[in-house]
């Protein structure tokens, strides 16, 4: 397991929580050691503060998203400071677990860690075949098509971007419909690049996705722009007034991955 | 004795007559009752015959299928929980002292009070965390099937009469300021701040037919459960772990219990009295 902390007495206080006889620690202080840490050796979790001395953490998992050569391991942020709902996006695209330092974080740390490598055991081999999988599996109908994601919640960004991201799409996320509605204003702007397809969740804050839909639909140039509905909702007129307000097909949560990845083949635009 | 004879043959065709009252309701408006219990259903059913005028369930039928804008009347006796903000007070008082600690390790929380009715657990829930200075990163799901309480609860409107009893619980909860901070009274009314309705997202949803829509690390569901017979409850339970992250909270009511549920082994007990349930890792 790999530690990254830039202050010592945290470092140690984290490997006496967390170090044993089967859990390996290596410590480190900056973003650089981290990175060629990663090069060299395989760990099986990371945990990383946020504020190092030679990049943020930010830029630490970015680098390690890039680089092919350098193993990716679940990471778990653990930062002293509130994070901002943009921040904890961003960072929730390469991290699995990110925890506030509080009374009660050292529990919840151990708890994650625990979790993560006991998972790590029974699960390598497939995470491994997926990673393989990805490599090869970028096809056609999603090489570089831009899709929105409008969506709130974390663990279906997260699931969507692990399953659409492999196949080449670029995603492009919004939390509701207000922010669907400016992202897609930026995408139709002279530096914007034009979105293929929006899925649109339909229970979210500020602006829920049937009025989103519907404030789309009002644009003559969105007029034929992909939207598939993701709805929780089961009832058949629940998913009629999903076709009612402008969306072109929906699917029931939870997500059916391999169900949304036909669908999408069969609205996204040639 | 005739009287007798004839009441007894009027249950008897009550029976007959409830579940196909239940189909109709499914088939005509998708509202999906059949997993409700029958004592309580029968008691709300009798209530509202008496308000329609209708003698037997038949009756009942009959009008609110030919007569849709009868249905949401009916829909109001048969969704009738009421609440108080900070009802059962050591319920919320539990959550201070041995949820919102751990709640404070997120960055951000989503919380779903499921059966939210006309929104006073929903803004109980947003004035403890707003004191605990977690409310700024919370997003709290309300949800109800009743598109009219639903209404209610947005407005965040309650009868002044109420507020005393209100104000008791929330002091009884381990409050940290005072419950006036939150509310401004005029004209027999008083209105919740528009800040905490801000962090509250109301919406239709059925535990009956939908889906698991979001991840949440608490689950309030008081005081539901106790309406719906044993596999409507292990659905419901269902769905609140499937929503739970690890480690996630469940709250249910003072009657309620996960006992004899299919998905008691997927919960530890965390507070006994008071129904605190935390979802265990492995489940």
């Amino acid at each position: 397991m790999l530690v990254v902390e830039d202050d010592a007495r945290q470092r140690d206080s984290i490997r006496a929580l967390l170090g044993n006889d089967d859990v390996q620690i290596t410590a480190v202080e900056s973003g650089a050691e981290a990175l060629a840490q990663l090069r060299t050796a395989t760990f099986d979790c990371v945990v990383m503060d946020l504020t190092l001395p030679d990049m943020t953490g930010d830029a630490l998992l970015e680098q390690m998203a890039e680089q092919e050569d350098v193993s990716f391991p679940p990471v778990i942020v653990y930062t002293g400071r509130s994070l901002t709902r943009d921040e904890e996006q961003r960072l929730g695209r390469f991290s699995r677990s990110i925890i506030i330092k509080d009374a009660r974080s050292p529990e919840r740390l151990l708890d994650e860690v625990t979790l993560f490598l006991h998972q790590v055991e029974s699960t390598l081999p497939v995470e491994r075949q997926r990673m393989l999988k990805a490599a090869r599996d970028r096809e056609t109908a999603l090489e570089g098509r831009r899709i929105l994601v409008v969506e709130d919640d974390a663990r279906n960004i997260f699931a969507l971007s692990s399953v659409l991201e492999p196949k080449g799409a670029k995603l492009e996320i919004a939390r509701n419909g207000l922010e669907a509605l400016a992202a897609l204003e930026r995408s139709a702007g002279p530096s914007g690049q034009a979105i293929d397809l929006v899925l649109m969740d339909i229970m979210m804050p500020e602006m829920d996705g049937l009025t989103a839909t519907r404030e789309i639909r009002r644009r003559a140039d969105w007029k034929k722009l992909p939207i598939i509905a993701l709805t929780a909702k089961a009832m058949k007129d629940d998913q009629e007034k999903c076709l009612s307000a402008g969306a072109n097909d929906y699917i029931a949560k939870p997500l059916d991955v391999e169900k949304l990845l036909s669908l999408i083949r069969v609205w996204m635009p040639k | 004795m005739d009287a007798e004879v004839d009441a007894t043959r009027q249950a008897a065709s009550a029976d007959i007559e409830l579940p196909l009252l239940l189909d109709a309701l499914y088939l005509k408006y998708h509202y999906d009752f059949r997993g409700y219990a029958l004592a309580s259903l029968r008691r709300r059913l009798r209530s509202a015959m008496t308000r329609f005028g209708c003698r037997t369930l038949s009756q009942l039928q009959d009008r609110v299928l030919h007569e849709p804008a009868s249905f949401p009347a009916l829909l109001d006796f048969l969704t009738v929980p009421v609440s108080d903000l900070f009802r059962d007070p050591s319920y919320f008082k539990a959550i201070r002292e041995r949820v919102v600690p751990l709640l404070r390790t997120y960055p951000s929380l989503k919380i779903w009070v499921a059966g939210c009715s006309t929104g006073e657990e929903a803004y109980s829930l947003a004035i403890l965390l707003r004191e605990e200075g977690l409310l700024s990163r919370t997003l709290i799901y309300a949800t109800d099937i009743n598109p009219q309480t639903l209404q209610k609860a947005e407005a965040g409107v309650y009868d002044i009469d109420r507020v005393a009893g209100f104000t008791e619980n929330h002091r009884r909860s381990g409050a940290r300021s005072s419950l006036s901070d939150f509310y401004t009274a005029k004209y027999q009314r008083a209105v919740f701040d528009k800040s905490l309705r801000r962090h509250i997202v109301f919406s239709d949803h059925s535990l009956a037919t939908d889906s698991v829509f979001a991840e949440v690390q608490f689950v309030s569901c008081r005081n539901v459960l106790i309406y719906f017979r044993r596999e409507l409850q292990d659905r419901a339970l269902g769905l609140f772990k499937d929503s739970l992250c690890r480690r996630g909270f469940l709250g249910l009511g003072a009657r309620e219990s996960l006992r004899f549920s299919t998905h008691a082994a997927a919960f530890t007990e965390m507070v006994r009295d008071d129904r605190l349930y935390q979802r265990r890792d492995d489940a």
